[in-house]
Formats: structure tokens, C-alpha cells, sequence
């Protein structure tokens, strides 16, 4: 991108500082000092009787690092993540499009489609994911008339909890990348049709470079959206299925292991920024001269 | 035109949008070589005929042929047509050699025989230093004329401009419309431009359309459509003309109003409501004392000396003013007829246009009888 010369004055500056200013306090406020307490909270100790003891350890972190079975939910947190933004990415571009190039007065309603489901809370979707999925729901009763006796319970599987993520992110996803790809000038387009490109040409050189800064920010905003995800792992994935974020919430109000759970938090954190980072690099460096 | 058959027909060509007819049953033949431009009022359904064309939205109605082949159903990618939009529609990841040579990967042609063609279009829009800026690190005259390098790169069958000067600023116009012209004529390519702005027309047409509402009015060369315009709409949007609404009597009297007639200088077999055209520049202003008789004499309104001529403004019956330009060579000095002095008017012949009162041109049936000095 080509930097923009600062035609701010310092008056306008002064403005700015002092609105921007109460904003800055508020975030300072609510952001930085939770997790500085928070960071501190993880190099404390646990204690059985007193629950956390002041110290200067690592040995939360390391805890973490050394046992296969924390390390496998992580691992199991990144897969999903990873395998809910692709399939973000790769259902919700075409559904995008369409919506964004649509020219007739049913856009609205299409726009309006897509947003509903952002007002049922992801609990009350997970429930009605257990009735589809589970024991005796429309699944398993289906299948079970095709073959009979053979029913399919899905629910606590990870296909189970995937697909949960998956509803839950799509609208960000679609509502995201319309946006973007209402700003790729149709007329790119039909240049690109004039000059003898095919569709799915087309697609590759001219609307996937162009909507890839869209593709990044959709596919950042659901990859932390499915990192953090807690209601729809916890009820959907049941007992044995763990996440990253019900792990934490057990340790810090069930085992009441608050130092171990602030390690948790911060490795959470961690992770989810340094993969978001590194993307957002290679995409720069990748389209450093659009 | 010869008798071989056009290279582009078009043949009763129809959109419709809803109850609107944008483009409403356009017929047109281009022959090979020829730059045909579409001139009409913004909103006239310009851009839908030339869109059309492309392949870019579907004909409600009609056919477009070209070199005798049917286009119907032919997606735009497989229509070779070049086309110039009026925003450039660079591609703005790419660079301009990208932009240029993209048409002719799509084609998939060889890596060297590309470079080669590159090289040449560039050479002929004189960008070779700016073969690796991209898009928006250009003036706007250098982003027209990748947008042109672009569409010609890929030798269209068909070179398609759509309002290409108007983001330009009004010096560079000319100029650029100059450089389409001699790289259409170099390349002997078909082209189609569609402008709203007559003068842009005017400069660099082989043959004009003028359109209104969808409908082609009129089409024909400059000249024609100067001379001879077939309705009221084309005589005032080609180079302006007044247009005086009255009733004809014994052929070549047009009563305008309250005891204001003109003596028309031809005989026509109409009676009855008829509209007369005349250009501002065609009409001459009688100096006092001058013995030729006035076709019609009205009260001067104001003058204003504007450089080349003076442009009066005369009052005609029913509040409207009819405008004259006097050439102003061989008038300096001569005193300009105020505000409220009557004025005797005069025309030849030629410089007079009727038209019936359903807008349809009349032919003159002879001269009419010569006036009473007054
Ligand atoms: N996609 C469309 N839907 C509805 N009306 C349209 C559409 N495209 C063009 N029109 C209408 O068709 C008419 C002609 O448009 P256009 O061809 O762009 O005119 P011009 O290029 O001569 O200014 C206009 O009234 C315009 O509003
Ligand atoms: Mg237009």
C-alpha cells in the first residue's frame, strides 16, 4: 500500500489526543489491568489450603509444557480453530460474493438471513445441535431408518463440536468478507471478462488478490472467535472432548488452581496472537506491492 | 458503404429493465475500420448498447453480428472485444506491464511472444518508462492510456470506449482523443466509443448515432447530422439550434405569436403546427439601412461581445429568446444594436429546418416568392 502523507495539523492533532484520550483510559482500564493481574496470578503458586500462595515460578507454565495432555488439548483447540476458519473461508467466500454482487431488492433480505442467527446466543444453538445430533435426534433416527439399527450419534465428537464452531463463525465470516468484496470495483471484473479471462480465472488473478486482505481479516476474526470457543465445545463436545477455554474455566472454578488457570490463559493468548501475527506478516510481505 | 456485408451488424437491439426500455430496438451497421460513436444525453442507454455489445448483460430483444456470426449466448471472455471503461478498470494489484500483457496470458501465449507485444503497446502509448508503476502511481492521462494499451494488446476484433475522456482534465482531452484516434486508425481496428459531450463526438467520428431514450434518433456523418437533422431533438443537441414552435400558413408563413411571423426562405406542403430550426451562427442580423427585407424582426434583449462573435439574445413571442451569434470579423467599431431596438433578421435558404408536428423533417417543395423591400 502506498503510505498516505500526514496532512494532520497539530491543532487537529490536540482534538484528537483529547477524544481519543477518555477511549485510551477505558481500554488501559478494562484490557491491560485484568491481564497484568492476570499475568501476575500465573507466576504465583497453587496451595490446597490457602488456593494461591505468592510466588515467582514458572513451574505453571512448565506444567503445561510437560504434560502430553495439556499439550494435546491445545493441539486438539489449534485443530479445530484451523479446520473451522478453512472451511469459514472456503463455504462463506461463495455466499459472500453472491450476496455482495447481488443486484435485486432481495439483497437486504439475504443480508438479513445471514445476520439472524448472530442473535441466538451459541448455547441455545448447541442445544439445538444435541437435538440433531444426539441419541435419538434427527440423525440418529434418520440413519437408523436407512439402516435399520444402525443409528449415528455425532454429538460429542469433534465433527460435533466443528460444526458448532462452524454455524456460530459463518455470519462473521460472510458479513466480513461482503464488505470487501463490495469494494472490488465489478468493473475489474468484466475487464478481466473482456480480456479473455474464464470465471474461475478471473477468480484466481483478480478477485482472490483483491478480496485477500478481507480473507485475512475474516479468517483472523474467526480463528480467535474458534479458539476461545466455550459453550459449544463444552456442550457439544462432552466429557473427553477438551478445549483450550472449558480447561481454563475448570481449573480456575472447579479445581480452584487460579495461578495454574492464568498460565492456561496466557498460553491461550499467546498462541492465538503469534499465529494471527504471522499470518498477517506473510500476507504483507506476499502483497507488499498492491 | 459498399455492398460487402458490414463487419458489425446490429439489428433491432432491446434491454429492458422492468417497464424501462434502456436500449429500445437499436439497429446499426459499422464497417471494418471505422470509428462509430454513440452520442446521446447522460441516461439515453449509451453505455447499456455498448455493454450489450460486450456480452456483459443480455439483449431483451435483438441480434448483434459480427464478421456474420451470431453473438447471442457468447460469454464476454470468448468475444475478443476490447473495451475501455470509463473508470480504466486497472487492475490495481498489477502492475501496468502486468495490466497490458494480461489479456495476453489469459490467452496463454508464450513468454517471449508476450515480452514482444508488450514491448510494441507500450511503445505505441509511449509508457515504456512506467512499464513497472503500478496503477495508482499514475496521472490519470498515463492510467487512460494503459486502460487503451490494455484493450489493444489483445488485437480486439472489436474496440470498445466507453466515455474514455471524460475523467480526463478538459486540456489533456484533446490530446488523448487525438492519440485514440491515430492508434484505432494505425491498428485499422472497428471501434464503437459512446461520449455525451458533441464536440468529443464531433472530433472523432467516422459516423455518429445519436441517441435519446434508448432510440437511435439519427445516424450519419458530422456533416448530416449538422445540415440535415432528421428531428427537433438532433437539430438542438448537435451544435445547438433555436427551435421556434408556430403555425405554417400558405407554405411559408410561420406565425409565432402576436403579430410575429416568419417569412420562410422555402416553400413547404404542410399547413399547420410546425416547428422551425435555425442555428445561432446562420442567422444574420440586418445593420439599419440595409435594403435586404427581414424574414422576421424582433426586439433585442441583450448583447455580449464574446470574443469570436456576439452573441444576441432576441424575444420571441410567448417569452422565450432566440439566440444569434454575429461573427464579429469586419465589426470592429460598429456600434451593437441596445437593448429594446427591433432587429431585422435574415437567412438563406439552406439555413432553414421545418419540421411537421410529429418531429419528422420536411422536404422544401420549391423557393418561396421573393419578399417586399421594405
Ligand atoms: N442494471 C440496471 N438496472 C436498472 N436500470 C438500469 C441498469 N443499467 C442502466 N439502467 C438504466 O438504463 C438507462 C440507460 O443507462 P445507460 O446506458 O447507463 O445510459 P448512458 O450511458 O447513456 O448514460 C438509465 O435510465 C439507467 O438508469
Ligand atoms: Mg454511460
Amino acid at each position: 500500500m502506498a503510505r498516505q502523507p500526514s496532512r494532520r495539523r497539530s491543532g487537529e492533532g490536540l482534538t484528537a489526543g483529547l477524544l481519543v484520550g477518555p477511549a485510551t483510559a477505558i481500554v488501559l482500564l478494562s484490557l491491560v489491568a485484568p491481564l497484568a493481574l492476570l499475568a501476575r496470578y500465573s507466576l504465583n503458586q497453587y496451595d490446597r489450603m490457602t488456593f494461591m500462595k505468592e510466588a515467582f515460578t514458572a513451574e505453571n507454565y512448565l506444567r503445561f509444557v510437560a504434560d502430553p495432555f495439556y499439550a494435546g488439548v491445545l493441539w486438539t483447540t489449534l485443530s479445530i480453530a484451523l479446520v473451522t476458519t478453512a472451511l469459514c473461508l472456503v463455504i462463506g467466500f461463495p455466499i459472500a460474493y453472491g450476496i455482495a454482487r447481488m443486484q435485486s431488492r432481495w439483497k437486504s433480505t439475504a443480508v438479513l438471513l445471514v445476520i439472524l442467527p448472530l442473535f441466538i446466543g451459541s448455547t441455545v444453538r448447541a442445544l439445538g445441535w444435541i437435538g440433531l445430533l444426539g441419541r435419538g435426534g434427527l440423525v440418529d433416527s434418520m440413519s437408523g431408518l436407512v439402516v435399520p439399527g444402525g443409528g449415528v450419534t455425532l454429538l460429542y465428537t469433534s465433527f460435533a463440536v466443528a460444526i458448532g464452531i462452524l454455524s456460530i463463525n459463518l455470519p462473521y465470516m460472510i458479513l466480513t468478507l461482503q464488505g470487501v468484496i463490495e469494494s472490488i470495483d465489478a468493473r475489474l471484473e468484466e475487464a478481466a471478462d473482456s480480456l479473455g479471462a474464464t470465471p474461475g480465472r478471473r477468480f484466481w488473478h483478480v478477485v482472490l488478490p483483491l478480496a485477500l486482505p478481507g480473507l485475512a481479516t475474516g479468517g483472523i476474526l474467526v480463528f480467535i472467535l474458534a479458539m476461545n470457543a466455550y459453550a459449544t465445545p463444552f456442550l457439544l463436545g462432552g466429557a473427553r472432548f477438551q478445549m483450550m477455554a472449558p480447561m481454563l474455566y475448570r481449573e480456575y472454578a472447579v479445581n480452584n488452581n487460579w495461578p495454574f488457570a492464568a498460565a492456561i490463559a496466557f498460553i491461550l493468548m499467546l498462541t492465538t496472537l503469534s499465529l494471527t501475527a504471522a499470518s498477517t506478516l506473510l500476507l504483507q510481505r506476499r502483497y507488499q506491492g498492491a | 458503404m459498399s455492398t460487402r456485408p458490414p463487419y458489425l451488424k446490429i439489428e433491432a437491439l432491446s434491454k429492458h429493465y422492468g417497464s424501462m426500455a434502456a436500449v429500445d430496438e437499436v439497429s446499426l451497421e459499422v464497417a471494418a475500420g471505422e470509428m462509430v460513436v454513440l452520442l446521446g444525453p447522460s441516461g439515453c442507454g449509451k453505455t447499456t448498447t455498448l455493454r450489450l455489445i460486450a456480452g456483459f448483460v443480455e439483449a431483451s430483444a435483438g441480434r448483434i453480428l459480427l464478421e456474420g456470426r451470431d453473438y447471442a449466448g457468447l460469454p464476454p471472455y470468448q468475444r475478443e472485444m476490447g473495451m475501455v471503461f470509463q473508470s480504466y478498470a486497472l487492475f490495481p494489484h498489477m502492475t501496468v506491464a502486468q495490466n497490458i500483457s494480461f489479456g495476453l496470458r489469459m490467452r496463454k501465449m508464450p513468454a517471449a511472444q508476450i515480452a514482444s507485444r508488450l514491448e510494441e503497446v507500450l511503445a505505441l502509448v509511449k509508457l515504456e518508462k512506467m512499464a513497472d508503476r503500478y496503477p495508482k502511481q499514475l496521472s490519470g492521462g498515463q492510467q487512460q492510456r494503459v486502460a487503451l494499451a490494455r484493450a489493444l494488446a489483445i488485437r480486439p476484433k472489436l474496440l470498445l470506449l466507453d466515455e474514455p475522456l471524460s475523467n480526463l482534465d478538459a486540456n489533456l482531452r484533446q490530446e488523448v482523443a487525438r492519440e485514440i484516434r491515430r492508434l484505432q486508425r494505425a491498428a485499422g481496428l472497428t471501434a464503437l466509443m459512446v461520449t455525451h459531450d458533441q464536440d468529443e463526438a464531433m472530433a472523432m467520428a467516422d459516423r455518429l448515432v445519436v441517441m435519446d431514450r434508448g432510440r437511435v434518433q439519427q445516424v450519419g456523418p458530422q456533416e448530416a447530422l449538422y445540415e440535415a437533422p432528421e428531428n427537433p431533438f438532433v437539430a438542438r443537441f448537435i451544435g445547438h439550434s433555436n427551435l421556434l414552435r408556430g403555425t405554417l400558413r400558405d407554405g411559408c408563413r410561420l406565425r409565432l405569436g402576436e403579430g410575429v411571423e416568419a417569412q420562410l426562405a422555402q416553400r413547404y406542403n404542410l399547413a399547420g403546427d410546425a416547428t422551425l430550426a435555425l442555428r445561432p451562427e446562420r442567422i444574420r442580423l440586418l445593420p439599419p439601412g440595409d435594403p435586404t427585407p427581414a424574414r422576421m424582426t424582433l426586439a433585442v434583449e441583450d448583447a455580449t461581445y464574446v470574443g469570436a462573435h456576439v452573441e444576441y439574445l432576441l424575444a420571441l413571442p410567448g417569452g422565450g429568446s432566440l439566440i444569434l451569434h454575429q461573427p464579429t470579423t469586419g465589426l470592429a467599431g460598429a456600434a451593437r444594436l441596445a437593448p429594446g431596438s427591433r432587429a431585422g433578421l435574415s437567412w438563406d435558404a439552406g439555413s432553414e429546418r421545418i419540421f411537421d408536428a410529429s418531429d419528422r423533417a420536411l422536404a422544401a417543395a420549391g423557393p418561396a416568392p421573393a419578399l417586399a423591400s421594405v
